[in-house]
This record gives C-alpha cells, sequence and structure tokens, in this order.
C-alpha cells in the first residue's frame, strides 16, 4: 500500500544525520559539508547537494531515524522547513518522499530538501548549517562534543519533536 | 553555479608533489602540529565517511590543502593555520579562517583549483560572495585578506 506523501509545513522540523566530520572541531557547529553530496551525476563536481535527504520529525525520532539508517553511532541535527525555504523562496522546497521499497530501506519519514543549486547555493549550505548548529539533538559518536562522552554539548532549541 | 574547467597543473601541488607528498602529510613542512594531524587523519578517511556515499579525500586536495597552509604560515606563524580543517564529500578538503568580520571557507578541490566563500559581517549586515575555480594565488591572497585583516 502506497503512502501517500504529507504536506510539510514551514514550522515541522526536518532531521539530518550527522556524521562526526560535520561537525567542526573548533567549536561544535554543524558545517556545510553536511549539505554538499559527493558528486553530480551529470558529471560535475562541487554542487551542494540540491536534494538534501531528510526525515520529517513527527513521522519519527532521532533514535529511530538513526536506527532506520543503520547508522546508531551518528548525530541528529535539525532545522524547520521553512528554513530553506526562506533562503531561496520559490527554488527551495522541502517535500515528504518517503521510501517504500526495498522493505530493508522502508523509511516513511524520509523528505527531501529540493532545488538548492545555482548562484549562492554554497552560501546556502552555510545558512542551512548555521541553523542546524542551534539545535543538534545528537552529536555523533567520537565528537567531543557528545554528551556521553563528557564533551561540551551545545544548548539546543527545542525542535518539537 | 558556475562551470568549472579541469586545471592541469597546480604550482602549490607541484611543490608537494617535488617533495614526494602525493597527498601524505610532508614531515619537512612547519605545519603546526595540530595541523599536520588534522590532514593525516582526514588522509584516512573511508569512503562514504558521512554514510551519504561521500569520496575518499583526493590525494591532490590534501596536497594543496598542506601546502598553502605550509605558505601562510611561513609568512604569518602558527596565528595563519585553519581555524578549521574539513572534509568534502567531492574529495576536496575545506579550510577555514576567521576574523572578527570575515570568514573565509576555501575548498581545495579534488580535480585542482579552489573554490571559496567569503562571508563580510558588519552593522547588522552579512554579504557573502562566492567564487569558483581560483588558482593558488588568488586563494592565498583571500587568505591573506583574512589572516592579515586589520580586525584580526
Amino acid at each position: 500500500m502506497a503512502a501517500a506523501p504529507e504536506q510539510i509545513a514551514d514550522d515541522h522540523w526536518l532531521y539530518r544525520r550527522l556524521a562526526v566530520h560535520n561537525i567542526r572541531q573548533s567549536d561544535g557547529s554543524v558545517h556545510y559539508n553536511a549539505f554538499m553530496r559527493n558528486a553530480d551525476p551529470r558529471g560535475r563536481k562541487k554542487e551542494p547537494d540540491p536534494d538534501v535527504s531528510v526525515d520529517l520529525a513527527r513521522l519519527t525520532t532521532p533514535e529511530q531515524s538513526l536506527a532506520a539508517a543503520g547508522r546508531p553511532d551518528q548525530g541528529i541535527g535539525a532545522i524547520q522547513a521553512g528554513l530553506p525555504r526562506s533562503l531561496a523562496p520559490g527554488q527551495i522546497d522541502v517535500v515528504h518522499t518517503p521510501v517504500l521499497e526495498p522493505p530493508e530501506r522502508r523509511n516513511l519519514a524520509h523528505a527531501s530538501i529540493r532545488g538548492n543549486e545555482g548562484a549562492g547555493a554554497l552560501d546556502r549550505c552555510t545558512l542551512m548549517a548555521e541553523g542546524m548548529s542551534k539545535s543538534v539533538l545528537i552529536y555523533p559518536a567520537g565528537s567531543p562534543w557528545r554528551r556521553e562522552t563528557g564533551g561540551m554539548a551545545a544548548q539546543t532549541d527545542d525542535p518539537g519533536t | 553555479m558556475t562551470r568549472r574547467k579541469r586545471r592541469t597543473e597546480s604550482p602549490l601541488v607541484a611543490e608537494a608533489e617535488r617533495a614526494d607528498l602525493n597527498g601524505v602529510v610532508s614531515p619537512a613542512s612547519a605545519l603546526p602540529d595540530a595541523t599536520r594531524e588534522r590532514l593525516a587523519e582526514l588522509g584516512k578517511l573511508e569512503a562514504d565517511w558521512d554514510s551519504y556515499g561521500a569520496l575518499r579525500l583526493a590525494p591532490r586536495a590534501l596536497a594543496a590543502a598542506e601546502a598553502i597552509i605550509d605558505q601562510v604560515v611561513a609568512r604569518t606563524g602558527e596565528q595563519g593555520a585553519p581555524r578549521d580543517i574539513m572534509p568534502i564529500a567531492d574529495g576536496g578538503v575545506a579550510l577555514e579562517w576567521r576574523s572578527p568580520r570575515l570568514e573565509l571557507a576555501l575548498n581545495a578541490c579534488s580535480e585542482g583549483g579552489w573554490t571559496s566563500l567569503l562571508i563580510e559581517r558588519g552593522e547588522g549586515e552579512r554579504r557573502a560572495t562566492e567564487r569558483y575555480d581560483l588558482s593558488d594565488a588568488e586563494a592565498l591572497a583571500l587568505i591573506f585578506r583574512v589572516v592579515g585583516a586589520d580586525d584580526a
């Protein structure tokens, strides 16, 4: 049975997995590399990711989001959908894109931040990272900022999970 | 986004390759220990380090990053070392410098050349400038604008 995509409002929170190398060592903030991808499928590199995978917070939890990806040691950062939309109105959108197949990858919370490309895309990556830095819910294992390691865990907003 | 053109040779990388770096941190350079250790750490990253399919860091990007930091440190001392050194999913290396009013992100691209993002902050103002396909000299000039800025 197909899962109908849901509307995502500007105040809905989104989760993004964070690896230890997405966190700056100097201050624990999220680096803009969290919003870049490995290579453009059309052969051009250096593009910020125009289709950033996230999870819709109201359909999952930070822990479930990590477990579903098989990455329990990674971290979770959160931003509201209105942030990326505000950076390029009419160009960037956040859409619900549930993953149904294969069964082992099923993720009904999956959503996508689409359209961050063209002039200013790298700067928009930094602005999304700055926003996410205010709401790092779980720091990745190995980060000195992770609470469990006794590091200086940053204060976070309430992402309204 | 500006279309990139392939670079054939970078003086900094050529210098590194002559020193037999091949992407591995040179023991002969004057890098601060923390910088040297960070570059070595990043050079060991496996593919998919971000779980979204990141590539391994390109030896060329690592060598370029080391070489340009070495040049800056040689002129300014350890205060010229970047504040953060981060991997980029496409195999590049991101270097960051900050002064009270300037933030510079400089990406050593995996196939050569540099991409930059300079953020200037003033009274309630923020201006960002992205540049692509920078030469080594252009990248160095940006670094010294931040490191050597009056308010640094």
